[in-house]
Order: structure tokens, then sequence, then C-alpha cells
């Protein structure tokens, strides 16, 4: 077993180090017919936040053929909707649950954590934090949540910024931290620059330079992110010291690819 | 829906298009007019959205431009996923049917709207297929469709302006095409039928659609997901759809 959460009361022991990142799964049940999240170690969910959110105005996806730059926005119906839509299929899944909170504000990130704290198929949160905050910022963000619940509290670090932050996520409290959140980037399409998240294997090198110096840096689990396409790279990324891997746009580009991966992990 | 491997059976040219003809049996028994499938491709990191031009009980065939598919050949094998959305519904009582390709990207938009014509004429419903061609080098041949269909091809004129005899003859009207075009023609049809029954207007606007299951969330749109919700969507559920050609 894997323990994310060692100094937490409740722990949160995963049978698999391998999981979906937010934003890749869905929220539940999208991928069921395709994916058997049971042969898993956690199934994490895309971002919610207190209040319906609609899409990003003007969705981008720029396909480069080795990667692919995507912008969707948070688009959720709010945390309401997806615990009462989501619920059951959690209860199916047989593996932990961890549910993503986009850090926006103390304030709404205390509201969606209070919400999701009663709810027994949730075994934790995901917080993520966003580049442009200050580890003051961040450390409200990641009081809110730990004060608003008593299920272990995960960091997800923004990723440029993961090892500058990582510490002030321990010390608030952060059981584990992922790290990271895919990389932001910028493309000029037709008349004007667009932005959005990278992701793609060569995603890889930079997420497991970014593990490594996080590792080097706290004492806390650590949840490798970004650019996992193969067990190999999920193996890389435990020998850089994580614990846990998560699995993001491969899930989109090839899901056998991806359950793959999650079955070489599995234990029957 | 599955994620399967199809072995190209068929690379055959329609004009300046090409049509290329999938074996997938377990997945075309699936399939619907409307309803897509997602393909991995060589030059791209993520799936392709395509909608069958033809689907038969055991294989379906894709409309492309020959620069789209130079690197297939024969006996390829493709990796696809599907079948992805809600596809074009036609009422039981429909005999008169109006099918309206929306732009002059007609692999896109011609393409997808095949299907229903194939079934609709065995079914002894009368079709009627529009479409814009404005450079004739360019258009799909009206010589390979069956003779039965009715042909109204705009050339150097809006094709909306050329529907209004046909949209007051049609029992419903499937259309294909950007949300800029569906929505001019969705005024267009409720100027000559008002009140318009319930699914007399279809139409699908072909959108990227990464991951096809509703999880990435690139095709929603207020509370609706094109890959789940649409990508076919009814009257006034069209022009929420907001995306554009892909």
């Amino acid at each position: 077993m894997i323990e994310l959460a060692p100094q937490h009361k409740t722990g949160l022991s995963l049978k698999s180090p391998i999981m979906p990142a937010s934003g890749s799964a869905g929220f539940a049940a999208e991928y069921a017919a395709l994916i058997d999240w049971s042969r898993w170690g956690a199934f994490v969910t895309n971002p919610v936040t207190a209040r319906p959110r609609p899409p990003a105005g003007e969705p981008v996806t720029i396909d480069l053929g080795a990667a692919v730059l995507m912008h969707a926005g948070i688009p959720n119906p709010g945390v309401r909707a997806v615990i009462d839509d989501s619920r059951s299929a959690w209860k199916r899944m047989g593996v932990p649950v961890i549910v993503h909170v986009a850090g926006t504000t103390p304030d709404d990130v205390a509201e969606c954590v209070v919400r999701l704290a009663i709810i027994d198929e949730v075994h934790a949160v995901e917080l993520g934090v966003r580049d442009e905050e200050d580890e003051g910022a961040i450390a409200a963000l990641i009081g809110a949540a730990i004060e608003a619940s008593e299920k272990p509290v995960l960091v997800r670090l923004p990723f440029e910024r993961a090892a500058e932050f990582a510490a002030t996520c321990v010390d608030a409290g952060a059981k584990a931290l992922v790290v990271a959140a895919p990389p932001r980037g910028t493309l000029l399409h037709g008349d004007g620059f667009v932005s959005g998240r990278i992701y793609g294997r060569g995603v890889l090198p930079l997420a497991l330079r970014a593990v490594r110096e996080v590792h080097a840096l706290v004492d806390a689990p650590i949840v490798a992110s970004g650019g996992v396409h193969a067990v190999e790279d999920a193996r890389a990324m435990l020998s850089a010291g994580a614990v846990a891997v998560q699995v993001d746009a491969l899930i989109w580009r090839d899901p056998k690819a991806a359950l793959a991966i999650a079955e070489a992990f599995a234990t029957d | 829906m599955r994620q399967t491997l199809a072995e190209i059976a068929a690379i055959d040219a329609v004009g300046p298009f090409c049509r290329v003809r999938f074996s997938a049996p377990d997945l075309a028994a699936a399939l619907e007019p409307g309803r897509a499938v997602l393909a991995r491709w060589p030059d791209a990191y993520l799936r392709r959205a395509w909608w069958p031009c033809a689907i038969d009980a055991d294989a379906f065939s894709v409309l492309a431009h020959p620069a789209q598919i130079e690197s297939l050949r024969t006996g390829d094998r493709v990796d696809v996923l599907g079948p992805v959305g809600r596809g074009f519904q036609v009422d039981v009582a429909t005999r008169n049917l109006l099918l309206v390709a929306g732009s002059t990207s007609l692999a896109f938009t011609l393409g997808p709207l095949l299907p229903l014509a194939d079934r609709a004429l065995p079914e002894g419903r009368s079709v009627t297929l529009a479409f814009a061609a404005p450079n004739p080098e360019v258009a799909y041949p009206v010589s390979s469709l069956s003779p039965a269909i009715e042909v109204i091809r705009a050339m150097d004129t809006d094709l909306i302006d050329l529907l209004s005899d046909a949209i007051a003859w049609a029992d419903q009207v499937l259309a294909c095409g950007p949300t800029g075009f569906t929505t001019r023609l969705s005024a267009h049809i409720r100027s000559i039928r008002r009140p318009a029954p319930r699914g007399f207007f279809q139409a699908l606007n072909p959108v990227h659609l990464p991951c096809g299951v509703g999880a990435c969330g690139v095709c929603r749109t207020g509370s609706r997901l094109a890959c789940v919700d649409g990508p076919v969507f009814e009257l006034n559920e069209s022009e929420v759809n907001e995306r554009g050609l892909s």
C-alpha cells in the first residue's frame, strides 16, 4: 500500500501508484465504457468550484503533432451539482476519490470543501494553486481547505513555480504535493497569441526535473504529473522520488494505453 | 463506445476527395448518421473527429482531402474510438428530407449528410441535397450521388437564398456546417416554418472533440457538451454551439 497522507488521522492509502490527473478523466463516469478505474490507485476529478463556472470564452485546441496546447477554462457545474451527479459513480469505483478544488479564493475553497467534507465517497481534496499567487495567498487557500474538512488536502503546484512554493504548501498543512499542473504556453494563432496548457510526452523531462527538485526540498509525499505516456515514464517518476504518478492527456489520446500503465502497477 | 483497430479496406477517389473505407464490424454496427469516430492520426497528438459518409453493417467510410490521408494505405490499421455523441434523428413520419451542407469545406460538411440519404431513399423518402460549390473543380461530383437525390448547388449565390421552396417542402431539415451558417439557416427556416415542429431542424457542427466522452471540457458551451449532448443539436440548440469548423 502507498500512503499519501502518513501524518493524517484518516490517511490516504492507495493500492497502486497510478491515478488520472485532474482535468483528464472528467468528474466520475465519463470514461466508464473505456476505463476500469478499479485497476488504478485513485480517481482524481476535474476541477470544481463553489459555483457553476462557464467554459473559457474561446476554448483553444492547437495540435502540434507531438503535443497540444489547450485551454478550456475550468468549466464545471459547481460542487453541489458535481456531488449530486457523481456520488453514485464514485461509490462504484472501488478506489479512493480525490476531488480537485480550484484554488480561487479562500472563501470559495472553504465553501467547496465544506460540502465535500460530509461526502463519504470523497477521500481527499486536491487543491490547485495558480502560478500568479504569492506564498501568503497560497497558505491562506490551504488553510481554508484544512479548516473546512478533516479529509487530507493535497496541493497541486503550478508547474513554473513548483520548487518555489513547495515548502510553503507543506508548512501550511498540505499532506502531499502534486508536481505539477500542466505547464502553460503561448502560440501565435491567426492574428493573435493564444495561451493554454501544454500536454504531450515532451513535458515528461520537464516534469521529472521538477519532481527531483521538489523531492530534494521537502519531506512530503510527491505525486508526479506531466507527460507520462508509458510504463517506463511512470517508473522514472517513481525513481525520481514520487510515490504516485498521474496520467493526463494520454487518457484522451489513447485510453487503452493509459489503462495499460495502470495495469502494470495494479495489485491483484 | 469502444476503442478498436479499424483496417483500411479501400481508398477511392471521389472527384477531388478520397473516400476511405474502414473495416470495423464491432464499431460500424453502432454508428448512426451524425455520430463521430475519433481516429488516431499520424500527424496529430489528439484524435481527429470524423463523421462517416457511409455506414455499412461491418464498415464505415469517411470523406477526406487527399493531403489529409497521404500517409495512409490500404491494409493500414487505424486506432478508432466511437461512436461519439448524439446523431441525427429522422422522424418515422418524415417523407421529404432536406439535407444542407453549409460550407465549402465539403469533406467536413457534406460527407456527414450522405448516410442520411443512403438510409432515406430505400425507405421511400424523398431527398434534396443542397450545398455550395462556387468552384466546380473542388465540388463533390453530383454524378456519384444517387439519381433519386435532387441536388441544389449554389454557384455564385448564397445557398440559403436558394432554399425557401425546399424548406417549405421538407418535413425535416438536417444540416451540417459552422455555427454562423446554421444560425442564419435557422433564422431563415423560422421565417418560413413558424412554428417549426420539434426536430424539424437539426444541425451538426463538426467541431474538435478531443476526448469524445465529456472529460476534457473543450467542446462545452454553457451546460452542453458537443461530444455528449451533440454534436447534432436541434433548432435553437444549434445556436448555442459556437465552435468553428475543425
